[in-house]
């Protein structure tokens, strides 16, 4: 019977297999303009002391479509709706430079480019000025028929056009990012430069430590200034090798972005361009009911349009990227960057609302943090990704996350179907089909176990506590063993 | 500003004409859409493309383009079912079929299939569409052999489950004359 079964299900698959369209684009013009766009991405020959871009919450979307008039006319790039960097005015001291904004586009059509060309005369200075050593511009060109792009430029302070290197792109427009993140090494040391929208306020964590027992994870967060222009210029403090720095910036959209920089090693890496788009996928997490965006600007949420949550359990989780895990590569570790948003409404409103930081550990595990916004921070759980028993490959995640101080979550992922019971107070929890990612809420002193082994309570307010499930090496774990 | 490839750009250009169509199709065996199968095979060859210099020198460049193709597909799975049954309200998998629908064997079997975690539906297309041994799929899918048999046992199984429960019965090879003969037996390697 299984010999029909199978062949029944060819016979299936062949049935919807779609046949080639007799017409269409040429999949070579379609691959070759992923490929332009890609190897602009890629660093070639750094001018100076730069190291990297990360674009925050670019992502990879496409980019949208230009709702034009078929081209006839010259129209400069529009920016977004003000939600992210590009607010329509551009900023700092060359911004205004129509000799370098002519050069910079006038770049993108000479030799060695040779995929499509902008339309003349779109590209826009978004940011432009000389920085810690740097010059550092953004700036958003039209393509046809693919819509505006926005770029990162990177050179010596003082540098023409022509020695500005591309060292980033954003697959959307810069409108729709919340920030452009360089780290350099200045004359004084490394710096972080950050262009970010006006209004904003931004901290960075230099590393994550783990305590003296080595059971806890610290992150300590420090205010940065931003000018006026919505720039940021800061020292980085963080030891090699202490793991991540992470940027947040709190727009004065009302929405709050969270991404790491790239980690500090002795030598500036020059990451592929993997790694950026690991680094581009931290997202934009708005407070408000639709609060997670893959990428994309967070909508416009009147006070109106968001609703109460009846009960913290309808949370959204996501798993954010797993670009590390590349085919053939020789990336180290196995970062993971996941995230979760609650469901809430306004938090100034006074009701629930709350977005999270994204941590990314190599090797063993990656840490995950909730915060209650605007105060009063939930506890705060590590979890770890633990290969199935069954299949080093298969890894499933159990977090469990203090929402207040009478109800938790647990939460559980496991895509393969290999864990087995959830016990809670003693009483098996209806697993449904390991499809996706569940929420079981928990009173706070539940007592929770998965596959036998207990998963600690989490005391609202006292921060990380790693907890390691079956399988998995008690004691610290090597989190940021860094990248090779 | 970017590499010259190594190879000619014909080259290139000519393997993705001829292994588009045949990603795209595997692309959309694995999700059931056929715009996000067209997203996702043209970023396994815009990989394929930036690393051609090291591509071309595999024994199969296809089977490499093919296992990239797998592992985006389980990583924007991954996401994407996620947001949706979170923004639904409903896992996708919840969706019952109309009972009064007349659905055939194979219809039934291809909604079966998009019920199936995406390991184990990635599992049953390299196996029974692209026709891969089990060691081509445990490469594509980057497990072991053993792997790759439970995913597919378990993943027939539940295809038998879901006949079963739609009361349909498979063709029947002895009374069927015009059923093709089994070209593999279950269970065992293509090679």
């Amino acid at each position: 019977m299984t010999d029909t079964l199978e062949r029944e299900l060819r016979r299936a698959l062949a049935d919807h297999a779609p046949d080639a369209p007799a017409t269409g684009p040429d999949p070579w013009q379609l691959v070759h303009r992923g490929v332009v766009r890609r190897r602009r991405q890629r660093t070639g020959a750094l001018a100076g002391s730069l190291a990297l871009v990360v674009a925050l919450g670019g992502g990879l979307a496409v980019v949208r479509p230009w709702a034009g008039d078929g081209g006839t006319d010259v129209v400069a790039t529009d920016p977004a709706s003000g939600w992210g960097l590009d607010d329509g005015v551009p900023r700092g001291s060359l911004a205004g430079d129509e000799t370098l904004r002519s050069e910079v586009e006038a770049g993108l059509t000479a030799p060695p480019h040779s995929g499509p060309r902008p339309v003349a005369g779109s590209l826009r200075l978004v940011f432009a000025d000389d920085v810690a050593g740097t010059r550092l511009v953004v700036a958003s060109v039209r393509y046809e028929p693919e819509g505006d792009l926005s770029m990162v430029l990177a050179g010596p302070a003082g540098a023409p056009a022509d020695q500005l290197v591309p060292v980033g792109q954003l697959d959307d427009r810069a409108g729709t990012a919340p920030a452009v993140v360089l780290p350099v090494t200045a004359d004084d040391g490394p710096r972080l430069l950050a262009v970010v929208p006006r209004g904003a306020q931004v901290s960075v964590s230099d590393a994550v430590r783990v305590d003296a027992a080595g059971e806890r994870l610290e992150r300590e967060w420090r205010p940065v200034e931003v000018s006026s222009d919505g720039l940021v210029d800061t020292p980085l403090t963080a030891e090699q090798g202490s793991g991540v720095a992470v940027l947040r910036v709190d727009s004065a959209q009302g929405y709050q972005a969270e991404g790491p920089v790239a980690e500090l090693t002795a030598e500036w890496p020059r990451l592929e361009a993997e790694e950026v788009r690991w680094a581009e996928a931290a997202q934009v997490v708005d407070r408000g009911p639709q609060s997670f965006r893959d990428g994309l600007v967070p909508q416009a949420v009147s006070p109106e349009d968001r609703m109460p949550v009846p009960d913290a359990s309808d949370l959204l989780t996501a798993d954010v990227a797993d670009a590390m895990r590349d085919v053939g590569s020789q990336s180290s570790g196995d970062a993971r960057l996941l995230y979760a948003s609650g469901d809430g409404a306004d938090v100034d409103r006074g009701t629930s609302g709350w977005s999270s930081l994204v941590e990314v550990g190599a090797g063993q595990g990656s840490v995950v943090r909730w915060a209650w916004h605007p105060g009063g921070a939930s506890g705060m759980v590590y979890s770890t990704v633990v290969p199935s028993p069954a299949d080093a490959s298969s890894q499933r995640l159990v977090l469990r996350v203090s929402v207040s101080s009478e109800q938790q979550l647990v939460g559980v992922w496991d895509p393969e179907g290999t864990l087995g019971t959830v016990v809670v107070d003693g009483e098996d929890l209806v697993m449904p089909e390991a499809l996706g990612f569940r929420w079981f809420p928990v009173a706070a002193g539940s007592e929770v176990s998965v596959d036998g082994q207990d998963v600690p309570p989490v005391v609202h307010g006292e921060g990380e506590r790693p907890w390691p499930l079956p399988g998995e090496e008690t004691g610290p774990a090597p989190l940021f063993s860094g990248w090779s | 500003m970017g590499t010259v490839p190594d190879a000619p750009a014909q080259d290139q250009a000519d393997f993705v004409r001829a292994w588009w169509p045949r990603l795209h199709r595997t692309a959309f065996l694995m999700t059931g859409d056929a715009h996000e199968a067209e997203d996702l095979v043209q970023q396994t060859l815009v990989t394929v493309v930036t690393r051609w210099g090291r591509v071309v020198t595999y024994d199969h460049p296809e089977a490499y383009a093919r296992t990239v193709l797998v592992n985006l597909v389980r990583s924007r799975w991954r996401r994407a079912r996620r947001y949706a049954e979170l923004l639904v309200g409903q896992r996708v998998d919840d969706r019952v079929p109309d009972p009064s629908a007349d659905v055939g064997v194979s219809d039934a079997l291809w909604q079966a299939l998009s019920t199936l975690p995406p390991r184990t539906r990635a599992a049953l297309v390299l196996r029974y569409y692209e026709d891969l041994s089990l060691a081509e799929t445990a490469v594509a899918l980057g497990c072991s052999e053993g792997t790759v048999k439970s995913q597919a046992s378990r993943g027939l199984a539940r295809l038998r489950e879901r006949l079963d429960r739609d009361d349909l019965t498979l063709r029947d090879t002895l009374h069927d004359p015009a059923a093709p003969t089994a070209q593999h037996e279950s269970g065992t390697d293509h090679d």
